[in-house]
């Protein structure tokens, strides 16, 4: 393309080729879901595949992805947010708790994804303007969420919701349930606001190396409170479906659901260092988890077990994460990158350039 | 500015290292003293919190988050984090509370709750070290296990415990007129600030800390540290079971939840700093009373104890930031 | 001109080390292909290269931290397998890294004993021997710092002598410095220099790496130059010069290494500072005129690299001015300079200048984003064509604009910064050593483009801690000396003039020109 050689015919469509397979690369998480689902069909004879638990998975995994969505961003950054699993929880019940008290429906979803969006709010506004080491603020915020809910419903489930409101959570517009409908919309904008707008170029920026963004001129600060907000927003967006689906909203954290989630970002391939990723791979990193699960569900192995394995396949995709480096944990709690423990120099790097 | 490296100005007034000595970490978090003071202050206009038997029960609750922050201390002095810690002593109360009801004598029990909280925590430390990833997701998975083992072993019930094991001195014995619990955690600040203050491997958890290249480089061995900082965290975690168990006199395999972040918590009050290579044992056995005397308070108060959990991460969120401003003052200086 | 005694043993003793046909590999890239060289017992052998020669790499081969993939190393003529840097210890060899290993919150006397801690009989640490052990190695290298002090309060240059203290402690046969003197000036480079000349004599056997040309000439008894990861040439430095040591380590003649410098044309101020603080900076003040490179430099730690980053709001200005084309800039940010038409070419072009994990593409553009986006959505093509345009302008040498920049050349990566850079046609250019680790072919090409900006009638503040560069390419030049302001000179310059105000104040007073100095 430019560089000084010419382009023939034979450079471009080497090129091409080139780009082809780095392409395929990138969403490898694909293939291996496809693997495992005949896997899972071969070892289940069949019944993984049955259409009628094929729902059953999608509708499992759609809050999970919503949620996936919002942290991909986060994780880009080099940040981590563990407050989605309180935010799904506390807008789960705003929605729930708003429409069965008799709150129009677009009002109540609005209120929910509000919540979310305050939430990722004040994670935002403490991580960039504040400082505060997002693994510590998100911790915190974790709990400060699931107080919250708790105290709001006086530590009572709400247990009937409304058939609106249900809906949301298991109806169908044409073949397709609505839960994956808005799973598609919202992953379609989210990789549209990565891939070709301004601030997605900012995430990226941000994540592979904050300072060089400074310098650049970008804008760091409101680039992170911008990825809190949409990962407060995607988790409230899980915790409406969620509650719509189960007819229920309970003000109790599911720490299952959090390890879902972050684990179906770095199973899909988003690398923990930040600087790289896409919220596509994410949902597929969330189909292979629950798949997985549904898979040893059918089996009949045990819940220990199950969680065992589970958690052996995300510490197998962290280890396997192209780019990883243990250095990120220091990332995370906002010591300076220079003090960190590194791995060998990436290839070409120890040849060329060294101060 | 002298004019050579290579002797110190003479300066009017001296550098901050030559005063303090151990107590300057202490100093330094001068705030929260000032914040432990004003809440002793309200405190003690409470009729309700003077009284002998609040300052009993104080005592008494105080202990598992006591011995559960310095173990946390540990691991955060080479910069990790333990999130297994609640898991791990829920776990190790139904595992005491199971062999004691099976008729094992009471140390051996013990001395088996101890064995499976060093055994998750040298586990987890292995697993950060040969797998090279974060602790913050190692301890998750081991707090998912630890839970899992729990349930499974308990059959998801609470287990009680007999009066007659003897477990319940512990807690409400009294030694020189002193709950025995309080000696234990006595016990154990002494040897943990004596091994961070005069041992090889204690001086080495702050060296990784500080700089881990540095440390590898000089030949610090830093795998055996870091499973160290871990077995640390674990086995401390295993005893603050056995205090656990004690109290509720009974095993819950979903207990302690919460104990994580206090933990945590406790430990950053107290000047433990999340970059690592700062902090003292006595600053976290510090921190954990305040915190818990804060929760006492609220209690007394009658606030909703969903509202002590929306404090708890306020105070996490508080630490860190204090933490972190006051890294980048040392830093800049 | 080695001050060595004559005292290198010609016995048919082995050397103290030696490395012969050295490889290593790093996942496809070879970093050492065949290097071999040995250092007698008593020789100070320098070891010199530009910058991804692969000195670091052999460094840490010879101290067991890395394995290498052929060849061998010997000490004493045996052969060694190392397979850990302890094991290096064991055997005599102790490495002082340019990255100063230190831990900053223990004690100086806690570093230079660290792995190494004595025992008491009940297992704990020895204190009262720990501190013996650092008093024993401070009073050997003549120096008097509190040995309780933290790791942290100290300078770079003290903590630098501290490192050296350190593999000092453990009395090593074989000793490896490099780049010792980057933190160092006056009175504490002949410390190490006279320190040196010591351990010679009494028969340690040093590898001294550096690129300071004078340093080599001064202590080395024979250099080894290395090139592209081969040793390419070794011999004694009585028999070698300057020019010579130059052109092995580039590999062609050099002539004229810099570009004729345009005339200044009188314009207007577009820069002006006046009595610019900073933590590390005092009464700076100067104008800076379109179509002129007014040069920056000093010692190491003077502060220049403080001013470029006052500049861009990244040091906080505890008093004085900035004002850009005659207005007073106010609260500046990188973000907010760019606007009012000050960009920085920032130090660490890796840490600070480049997202190494993204495109030449995207680096390129990230600072002109806003400028071809529509409510925030980028234009591509728009964006494309600046980016092509700059590519192609500053003949940037690459696979095409989506390669990662991680996998360029220093001299590339750099030129896509300066495309950034000038992506934003800034009217004042701030180079804050712009051609730092870069080798000589590419460091030519950027100095054409610096002074082809002047035609533009860009203003360009060149900072460089090279004098020669800087020398070649400045209208005038502002000599920075401990963070204040030492001379601003016309040319034509002398580097003894500039050297001797970039001198700390105290040695200039007892040294009317570079002349050993008796320490404290």
């Amino acid at each position: 393309m430019n560089s000084l050689s010419p382009a023939t015919p034979a450079v471009t469509r080497r090129a091409y080729w080139a780009r082809l397979r780095r392409g395929l690369a990138e969403y490898r998480i694909w293939a291996v879901l496809a693997a495992l689902l005949a896997a899972a069909a071969i070892a289940s004879n069949g019944v993984v595949l049955r259409p009628s638990n094929l729902i059953a998975i999608l509708f499992i995994a759609v809050p999970t992805a919503l949620a996936a969505l919002g942290e991909t961003l986060v994780i880009i950054t080099a940040g981590i947010d563990l407050s989605v699993a309180a935010i799904w929880v506390l807008s789960g019940v705003t929605g729930a708790g708003l429409a069965a008290a008799g709150i129009p429906l677009p009002l109540a979803v609005a209120a929910a994804l509000a919540v979310g969006g305050i939430g990722g709010l004040v994670n935002g506004l403490l991580i960039a303007v504040l400082k505060v080491p997002p693994l510590i603020t998100t911790l915190g915020t974790l709990s400060i969420g699931e107080g919250i809910a708790r105290v709001v419903t006086g530590n009572v489930p709400i247990l009937s919701v409304p058939n609106a409101y249900s809906a949301l959570g298991s109806a169908y517009a044409g073949p397709l349930p609505l839960p994956v409908l808005i799973l598609a919309a919202a992953a379609l904008a989210l990789t549209f606001v990565l891939a070709r707008m301004v601030v997605g170029r900012r995430i990226y920026a941000t994540g592979g190396n904050a300072t060089a963004a400074h310098y650049a001129g970008l804008r760091v600060g409101a680039t992170l409170v911008f990825v809190y907000v949409a990962s407060g927003v995607c988790a409230a967006l899980a915790g409406v479906v969620h509650s719509a689906y189960l007819e229920e909203a309970m003000p109790n954290v599911d720490m299952n659901a959090l390890f879902a989630v972050i684990g179906g970002v770095v199973v899909g391939g988003t690398s923990l260092m930040g600087g790289s990723g896409n919220v596509i791979n994410s949902i597929g990193g969330v189909l292979v988890i629950v798949v997985v699960e549904n898979m040893m569900n059918i089996l009949g192995v045990s819940p220990l077990l199950a969680e065992g394995v589970l958690g052996f396949i995300v510490l197998v995709a962290v280890y396997l994460n192209v780019g990883f480096n243990p250095a990120i944990f220091s990332v995370w709690l906002g010591r300076p990158a220079s003090r960190t423990t590194a791995a060998p120099p990436a290839a070409g790097q120890e040849g060329k350039a060294q101060p | 500015m002298s004019d050579s490296a290579t002797t110190d100005g003479i300066t009017a007034n001296p550098p901050a290292w030559r005063s303090g000595g151990r107590f300057a970490g202490l100093i330094g978090e001068s705030r929260w003293l000032a914040l432990g003071l004003a809440v002793l202050a309200v405190a003690t206009l409470n009729p309700h919190f003077r009284s002998f038997d609040n300052f009993e029960s104080f005592l008494q609750s105080i202990g598992v988050l006591l011995i559960a922050a310095m173990g946390q201390s540990f691991v955060l002095l080479i910069a990790g984090i333990d999130l297994s810690v609640g898991a791990v002593v829920a776990m190790g109360s139904v595992v005491l509370a199971v062999l004691l009801a099976a008729g094992w004598p009471l140390y051996a029990a013990i001395a088996a709750t101890l064995l499976s909280g060093l055994a998750i925590g040298v586990l987890s430390g292995a697993s950060t070290l040969y797998l090279r990833i974060p602790s913050f997701i190692v301890t998750f998975a081991f707090m998912g296990i630890a839970y899992a083992i729990g349930l499974t072993v308990a059959d998801g019930n609470r287990i009680p415990i007999a009066a007659n094991t003897g477990l319940g001195w512990l807690v409400s014995g009294s030694l020189l007129g002193v709950s025995p619990q309080v000696w234990l955690a006595l016990g154990l600040l002494v040897a943990g600030t004596w091994f961070l203050r005069h041992s090889r491997t204690g001086r080495h958890l702050y060296a990784v800390g500080g700089n881990p290249e540095a440390a590898r480089l000089s030949g610090v061995p830093v795998g055996r540290v870091t499973i160290a900082a871990f077995g640390l965290s674990g086995l401390f975690a295993g005893i603050a079971a056995v205090v656990y168990a004690a109290r509720i006199v009974s095993g819950n395999p979903i207990g302690a939840s919460n104990l994580n972040l206090e933990a945590i918590a406790a430990a950053v009050i107290g000047g433990v700093s999340l970059f690592g290579g700062r902090g003292t044992l006595i600053g976290a056995a510090f921190g954990a009373i305040l915190y818990s005397l804060i929760a006492n308070v609220l209690n007394i108060y009658n606030v909703n104890p969903n509202i002590t959990e929306i404090a708890a991460g306020c105070i996490v969120v508080l630490a860190g930031l204090i933490n972190v401003l006051t890294e980048r003052r040392r830093v800049a200086a | 001109m080695t001050t060595s005694p004559a005292a290198n043993p010609t016995a048919p003793k082995p050397p103290a080390i030696e490395v012969r046909g050295i490889e290593k590999r790093f996942v496809g890239v070879t970093v050492l292909d065949g290097v071999s060289f040995a250092v007698r017992a008593g020789e100070v052998h320098c070891l010199c290269g530009e910058n991804g020669a692969g000195k670091s790499t052999l460094i840490k081969l010879m101290a067991g931290v890395l394995r290498p993939d052929g060849g061998d190393v010997l000490i004493d003529g045996q052969p060694v397998h190392l397979t850990s840097p302890q094991q290096g210890l064991e055997r005599g060899i102790g490495v002082v890294y340019q990255e100063l290993e230190l831990i900053p919150n223990l004690s100086i006397m806690e570093n230079l004993s660290l792995g190494r801690e004595p025992r008491t009989r009940f297992g704990a640490v020895d204190w009262r021997a720990v501190r013996q052990r650092a008093l024993d190695v401070f009073k050997l290298m003549d120096i008097h710092l509190a040995v309780e002090r933290p790791v942290s309060t100290l300078t770079v240059a003290q903590a630098q002598l501290v490192a050296i203290a350190k593999v000092l402690a453990m009395a090593p046969r074989i000793l490896v410095l490099d780049e010792p003197t980057a933190a160092l000036s006056g009175g504490d480079l002949e410390t190490l220099f006279s320190l040196i000349d010591r351990l010679k004599c009494e028969g340690i056997a040093i590898v001294y790496i550096s690129h300071r040309l004078e340093e080599i000439f001064r202590l080395g008894d024979t250099v080894t130059v290395l090139r592209d990861g081969r040793a390419v040439n070794t011999a004694p430095t009585g028999d070698v010069d300057e020019n010579q040591l130059i052109q092995w380590m580039v590999g062609r003649k050099t002539e004229q290494r810099f570009p004729p410098l345009p005339a200044r044309t009188a314009a207007k101020v577009v820069l002006s500072v006046r009595d610019l603080e900073t933590p590390t900076l005092k009464g700076i003040s100067f104008d800076l005129h379109a179509g002129e490179i007014l040069g920056c430099t000093g010692l190491a730690g003077c502060g220049h690299d403080a001013l470029a980053r006052a500049l861009v709001g990244l040091e906080p200005v505890l008093s004085g001015t900035i004002a850009i084309n005659g207005r007073p800039a106010g609260t500046l940010t990188p973000r907010r300079a760019q606007a009012l038409g000050l960009s920085l070419v920032p130090e660490d072009r890796k840490g600070q200048g480049l997202v190494l994990g993204a495109s030449i593409a995207d680096n390129a553009g990230y600072s002109v984003l806003e400028d071809n986006a529509r409510f925030g959505v980028i234009a591509a093509r728009r964006l494309d064509d600046v980016v092509t345009r700059f590519h192609q302008k500053l003949r940037i040498r690459s696979a095409g604009l989506d390669q990662p920049v991680s996998s360029l050349s220093g001299g590339n990566q750099q030129k896509v910064v300066l495309a950034r850079v000038l992506s934003t046609d800034p009217d004042i250019l701030v180079l804050d050593e712009p051609t730092r680790g870069i080798d000589v072919g590419a460091k030519a090409e950027i100095y054409q483009l610096i002074t082809g900006m002047l035609a533009q009638g860009k203003a360009i503040l060149l900072i460089s801690s090279e004098m020669v560069e800087v020398m070649a390419l400045s209208h005038r030049l502002l000599v920075l000396s401990e963070g204040t302001q030492a001379a601003l000179l016309d040319p034509p310059y002398s580097d003894t003039e500039i050297l001797a105000r970039a001198l700390p104040a105290s040695s200039r007073a007892a040294r009317p020109a570079p002349a050993p100095e008796a320490v404290n």
